[in-house]
């Protein structure tokens, strides 16, 4: 048998019936998608970014600030640690690297970042995309989506709190708190990270303290940039990455900072308790698409059942001319699968670019690149819309076949 | 194609009317249908003509009693038979045609073929399209919802006959015909059955088609009687 002919005349009959549940339904599965596979992205991007950051050492706060402010640069003023334990991990043989981190500054609304050179190249992974990196005071290597040229010159302003700069854009707080004696001049740019980084402007940690008049951390100026810095010299710094050697040793460490004035986090573990914050909201949600589908087939098989009971007279001439109850089940099921099948797929194709375009507005506003992509799950949500539409296509057609052909085509 | 022949022993229908009360729509004690005869079914609106003919297309079965084509007695098959026997054997023509408004003239006439096959075969297609042609139709791909009320019985008549079927029943072919239509749709009903020897049962109230038939009987208040 070949229901087709039948299935495509149905329709076509109903086709703006059609387009509306393929729409509802399309909305609905959507909506679950898009939910799922925007968590699914942000929880990749964020485990990414923090990839550079193994163990942040910091005064003791908020770790979840100390990361935001770290691995996203997210503008915040830090409390500072004594600038004399950047010494002292620069000597323990259990650390392979440390470098502070300090904020606050601007250019064109990007932040200014003080660090080393072992930071700024990740401790030797990247290379500047062009130029090279700053080897003396007042010179900045630039991330790769800062909107500035080699061998520009630039003024710093001051980070004012409550100041919520826009990259790129230099607004009137910016322009009023100008470090006027400060000029930094672009030297190279590094390769893309997909992080909130490549929106950082990466200064001698050295500029920072003169910057602000605490000297450079060295006994004489002019000298070498970087560790090891003057004891009595080096002033504090709000956060210092640490690179430990191996992966034990990283917990030695963590236990060994934790204490004493200082605070000493992974990102990683304080970003998984944010996952399982995540993931406990993204069930409700996904709960929340859940109810909301089952409302929305619920009205779809309301539309449906009222459909198949107006075509009733339909389906008894097809059985007065010999067709089986198996036929017009066929016809109705097959219907009914089509219509949700498109739906789920424009649900997918709608989640899909919804997620999309919030992970635009999300790069634009962070600097973190989210890059969704489809997930088994959103096929396993659509696998299950489409089981629970087969379903009530089975119920439709077993209504549509259940009359008398007699009494239907005279009704 | 067996030539088919029908017996009616006993046959009564039963319904309940609103008040739940039993009573009876049709009651036949014997009708015997020889092979490839045309028989006429009149009588006033509302006396069982339409319930006769569903009950000798198997649509309905009877509360009592046995109809019977050839060796076949449709009670005895189960719902799923009846309709691959009505395939086989049964042409159906209605008052409204009953249409496929959103198929075309030759999907509509092939709509049969697809309860049992795939694809219509070339021998298939050939024979509707002879059909549409022989029934003066043209352009097979307009869709029904556009021919006129004379076109779509024409249609009708065509899908009756794919299946070449043995037994050709007609309800109230012309009733929503003018003149010239119901002429010529009564012509190339009588014409089709006469060119596949099928035994051709028409309900109808129009003495130009009677006047053609066999035998003709009447249903007076769910009764059949021979007409004199």
């Amino acid at each position: 048998m070949n229901p087709l002919p039948m299935v495509w005349a149905d329709l076509r009959a109903m086709r703006w019936s059609a387009l509306f549940t393929v729409l509802l339904i399309g909305m609905a599965v959507a909506l679950g998608v898009a939910v799922g596979a925007q968590e699914r992205a942000m929880r990749q991007a964020s485990a990414r970014a923090s990839d550079d950051f193994p163990l942040i050492v910091g005064a003791p706060s908020s770790q979840a600030q100390l990361i935001l402010t770290s691995v996203y640069l997210q503008p915040e003023a830090l409390p500072l640690i004594d600038g004399n334990i950047l010494n002292t991990l620069a000597q323990d043989p259990r650390v392979a690297g440390a470098a502070p981190l300090a904020y606050g500054d601007i250019v064109k609304g990007y932040p200014v970042v003080g660090t080393t050179e072992n930071f700024a190249t990740r401790w030797g992974r990247l290379k500047p995309l062009e130029g090279r990196l700053f080897a003396e005071e007042n010179e900045a290597v630039i991330g790769y989506a800062v909107r500035l040229a080699i061998g520009e010159t630039v003024t710093p302003s001051h980070g004012v709190a409550g100041h919520t700069p826009v990259p790129g854009e230099v607004d009137g707080e910016e322009a009023g708190h100008r470090h006027e004696h400060t000029n930094l001049t672009v030297v190279g740019r590094l390769p893309q990270l997909n992080s909130p980084w490549d929106r950082a402007i990466l200064i001698p940690i050295e500029s920072v303290w003169e910057t602000h008049g605490l000297g450079n951390g060295h006994r004489v100026d002019g000298g070498a940039l970087g560790a090891p810095f003057d004891a009595e010299k080096i002033p504090g710094v709000p956060a210092i990455v640490v690179k430990p050697a191996q992966v034990f040793q990283a917990y030695q460490l963590r236990s060994a900072y934790r204490q004493n004035g200082t605070m000493a986090v992974f990102p990683a573990e304080v970003l998984v308790q944010l996952y399982q914050a995540m993931g406990n909201v993204k069930d409700w949600l996904v709960f929340a698409a859940a109810i909301n589908n089952l409302v929305v087939f619920l009205a779809i098989l309301l539309l449906l059942v009222t459909l198949v009971g107006l075509r009733r007279r339909r389906y008894a001439i097809l059985r007065a001319l010999g067709a089986t109850r198996s036929y017009i089940a066929l016809v109705v099921g097959l219907g009914a699968t089509i219509v949700m099948t498109a739906g789920c797929g424009v649900g997918l194709l709608l989640g899909w670019s919804g997620s999309l375009l919030l992970s635009k507005i999300i790069t634009v506003q962070t600097g973190l690149v989210v890059d969704p992509r489809p997930g088994l799950d959103d096929f396993s949500l659509v696998g299950v819309m489409i089981g629970v539409g087969t379903l009530c296509a089975s119920f439709l057609a077993a209504l549509a076949s259940r009359d008398e052909p007699s009494t239907a085509i005279r009704s | 194609m067996a030539e088919q022949s029908a017996t009616l022993s006993g046959v009564t229908v039963n319904r309940r009317d609103s008040n739940g009360k039993m009573f009876t729509t049709l009651s036949v004690d014997q009708l015997s249908i020889s092979a490839g005869a045309c028989i006429g079914i009149a009588g006033p609106s509302g006396a069982g003509k339409s319930t006769l003919l569903d009950v000798m297309a198997g649509l309905l079965l009877p509360s009592s009693g046995t109809v019977a084509w050839g060796a076949t007695v449709l009670s005895n098959l189960n719902d799923r038979e009846r309709a691959v026997w009505r395939r086989q054997y049964v042409g159906q023509v209605f008052q409204d045609f009953l249409l496929i408004p959103e198929l075309s003239i030759l999907a509509n006439v092939l709509l049969p073929l697809s309860f049992s096959h795939l694809w219509p075969s070339v021998d298939q297609r050939q024979h509707a399209l002879g059909l549409i042609h022989d029934l003066g139709l043209k352009d097979v791909e307009r869709r029904a919802a556009v021919l006129s009320r004379g076109e779509q019985q024409r249609v009708a008549l065509a899908r009756a006959l794919i299946m070449r079927p043995s037994i050709l029943l007609a309800d109230e072919p012309t009733a929503s015909l003018d003149q010239a239509s119901a002429a010529l749709v009564t012509d190339l009903l009588f014409d089709a059955a006469g060119r596949q020897k099928a035994t051709l049962i028409i309900v109808s109230h129009d003495p130009a088609i009677l006047s053609r038939m066999d035998q003709v009987h009447q249903v007076v208040a769910g009764k059949l009687q021979e007409a004199p």
